[in-house]
């Protein structure tokens, strides 16, 4: 039986020196090209990509991995890769990203900041109360003086549980080769190409396209003064045919490529011998009769400015991108919400791919599902589409709790409390009736009931626990407000707007 | 609060929304309905493109929680085109929202935060896909400036054409150029009033948006 063996390619070198525009192409290209010695991949942000390569070594040997992967580096532009060979994902990491050898005497010197590799290592950013209980385990082992991994890993077992809770057992256990979190794997995205080529016929020769392709009279009517010429025809069938492939599949296209190459005569530059456009397209589409139109339109524009110089030797129409479509044999009898189901999640599918992610990787697509937290800001998680059928079996406790011992809760809440200031020349303390308040965006709020307080906390296990005084207040101008006394996010403490009873 | 005691319509009012009418149960529109004399409606017509404008916190979300909660098959997308406000889920889950089984609204309710130059052109798909009964689109004072007659116009088509009510959420309502817009409520204090129905648009229409 085979040893198992995980090799840790850390990029980031590499990709400082690029440009974030071709920094991540060139990093799905080397990791694509990795599965030519093992299908099993695993990346981690755009810093490092992990193999097991423990099952090919039939096919290579180990020691000759590291050359390998740098000449095929050198190929594509990364000059600086470090490769590391190690038992487990997290150990490779660390010998490739430290650059030391993952025995048990190199390793003993780094600091305690590998805490977030070994236990997060295919995540460049862990997750942030994972981050936050690193930064406090390092605090208190430093205080502890234990300064690095060596020193950490002589630490009794036993004594990790009550300072660390599970992770402590986890992280010694990563430390010493023994376990490893599951593998998030890779899969390159597929595309699909459809291609003719023309090297065998007479181009040049009149007549030869009609021919081939069947034209009748009133195609050839239509396709006149058409910069494209016939060449139109050819690309409709590789269209249809590519788009047939996808219908099959229930999918569609989202981004597609053309890309014509001429015969290479002398007057031909390099430069014009293969001619190459792309579209994102806003609407995914299943059917030449959308998508013909906006190719056609492009490329016979560039064509007049630019004419190919040569005769067509190759077309090739390429999927780059495909989104889930819709069934592929509707049940027009029965089942139609099952239908409408699918048909619906074809939708945000579609207008998923479209909107892409927000700022912080989320999906812009999203449901709500209640979490059992005390903090309001934090009481709703997002799920997304894909993961529907896991939503429906959790339920929050909260949810199930009886809806008359629910307290009142705000329907529109603000991303960050705004903090709120008597204005100028009011004397009022909290809940004086008629106190004019006034927001740092500058709006006006003239109280004229209070009711509260309700009295709210975070969680105990939070580094900085909130403890906030929440009233409802109502205004002259008819508006129902949800406001708190106590610390906002990182701010002294004082009054603050958190929502609204819209 | 505005009342339209003075608004008598004579003749039906003439509604853009797509033949036969289907009106959808709004309880919470009733006493608006009567004042404005159109006792006859039963609710919100299917179809139609709805302004509900107020200031935040007068009741706006709580008025269509209302009118989502009789109707509990609807299909619903929120679009939150707000950079400030967030929908709260916690708000269902209390009895004052009057919805009998928020877990089941959770799951046909779907949030969508689209970016800012995505703000309107995101409905149309949503619109045509013609799989939902509403679609709620809230948005800020940035992203209602960047609304123009003929985003409008195609909105309102296409809400025809889907049979979908399309909500508009907003502080201040719009006066120039709103004709798109079948219907304009103003939502205070919790209660809801007619600015504009069909054709027939309140005389107090302007001393409201001018207060």
């Amino acid at each position: 039986m085979s040893r198992r063996r995980v090799a840790c390619i850390w990029v980031e070198p590499s990709m400082s020196l690029l440009a974030v525009r071709d920094a991540e192409p060139l990093f799905f290209a080397l990791a694509e090209s990795l599965g030519r010695f093992s299908p099993v991949i695993a990346l981690r942000g755009r810093e490092a990509i992990f193999l097991e390569i423990g099952k090919s070594h039939h096919l290579f040997p180990e020691a000759s991995f590291p050359l390998r992967v740098q000449a095929l580096g050198r190929r594509l532009g990364l000059p600086v890769l470090r490769v590391a060979v190690a038992d487990t994902a997290p150990l490779a990491l660390v010998a490739a990203r430290y650059e030391i050898r993952c025995r048990f005497p190199e390793w003993s010197d780094l600091g305690l900041e590998t805490f977030s590799d070994l236990l997060a290592p295919f995540d460049s950013q862990p997750d942030p109360e994972l981050a936050r209980k690193i930064i406090a385990w390092r605090a208190s082992f430093e205080d502890l003086g234990v300064r690095s991994l060596g020193e950490f890993a002589e630490l009794p077992k036993k004594t990790l549980a009550s300072r660390m809770g599970a992770w402590g057992l986890e992280l010694m256990g990563r430390i010493w080769g023994d376990r490893e979190p599951a593998w998030p794997r890779f899969e390159p995205p597929e595309k699909l190409v459809e291609r003719m080529d023309f090297s065998d016929l007479e181009i040049a020769a009149e007549g030869v396209w009609e021919e081939k392709l069947k034209l009748t009279e009133s195609d050839r009517r239509k396709n006149e003064g058409d910069a494209l010429g016939p060449a139109v025809f050819v690309i409709k069938a590789l269209m249809d045919r590519a788009l047939l492939r996808l219908r099959g599949r229930a999918q569609r296209a989202s981004r597609v490529a053309l890309r014509l190459r001429v015969e290479g005569w002398e007057h031909v530059s390099d430069r014009d011998l293969e001619r190459t456009w792309e579209w994102s397209l806003a609407f995914p589409q299943s059917t030449s009769a959308g998508l013909l139109p906006v190719i056609r339109e492009r490329v016979a524009r560039e064509l007049e400015r630019r004419p190919l110089g040569a005769p067509i030797r190759e077309i090739e129409f390429e999927v780059l991108e495909m989104t889930p479509g819709s069934q592929v044999q509707r049940n027009w009898i029965t089942d139609h919400d099952e239908e409408r189901a699918e048909h619906w999640q074809a939708v945000l599918g579609r207008l998923s791919a479209q909107l892409g992610k927000d700022e912080q990787g989320q999906e812009r697509i999203f449901q709500w599902k209640l979490a059992d937290r005390y903090r309001p800001e934090r009481q709703s998680e997002r799920t997304t589409h894909r993961s529907r059928s896991v939503v429906q079996e959790e339920s929050a406790i909260l949810t199930r709790r009886p809806l008359e011992l629910r307290p009142r809760r705000p329907a529109l809440l603000l991303r960050q409390p705004l903090r709120l200031e008597l204005a100028a020349g009011g004397s009022a303390a909290l809940r004086v009736v008629g106190a004019d308040w006034v927001s740092e965006h500058g709006q006006r709020f003239k109280i004229t009931h209070w009711e509260g307080p309700e009295r709210m906390s975070s969680e105990w296990w939070e580094p900085e626990p909130l403890r906030r005084a929440y009233y409802e207040a109502w205004t002259q101008q008819g508006q129902r407000l949800w406001v708190f006394w106590g610390r906002g996010e990182a701010q002294a403490a004082g009054l603050f707007l958190h929502g609204y009873f819209d | 609060m505005v009342t339209l005691s003075s608004l008598k319509l004579s003749s039906p009012p003439t509604t853009t929304t797509a033949s036969p009418l289907e009106f959808c149960t709004c309880t919470a529109l009733q006493p608006a309905l009567k004042r404005a004399g159109l006792e006859g409606k039963e609710g919100l017509p299917r179809g139609q493109f709805i302004e509900l404008a107020g200031p935040w916190g007068g009741g706006k979300t709580h008025f269509l929680l209302s009118f989502l909660s009789e109707n509990p098959r609807f299909r619903v997308a929120w679009v939150q085109g707000d950079r400030e406000r967030v929908l709260d889920p916690g708000a269902f889950f209390t009895r004052e929202s009057g919805i009998k089984d928020p877990q089941q609204f959770l799951d046909r309710l779907w949030v969508i935060e689209p970016p800012t130059a995505q703000l309107w052109s995101c409905l149309h798909p949503l619109l045509r896909s013609q799989a939902l009964d509403v679609i709620v689109f809230q948005a800020d004072a940035s992203g209602a400036a960047y609304a123009q007659e003929t985003e409008l116009r195609r909105l309102q088509i296409l809400a025809r054409q889907s049979r979908s009510l399309l909500f508009w959420l907003k502080e201040k309502p719009t006066r120039v150029g709103a004709w798109p817009i079948g219907i304009q409520l103003w939502v205070q204090d919790g209660e809801a009033s007619i600015l504009k129905w069909g054709s027939q648009r309140s005389p107090e229409f302007s001393m409201e948006v001018a207060r």
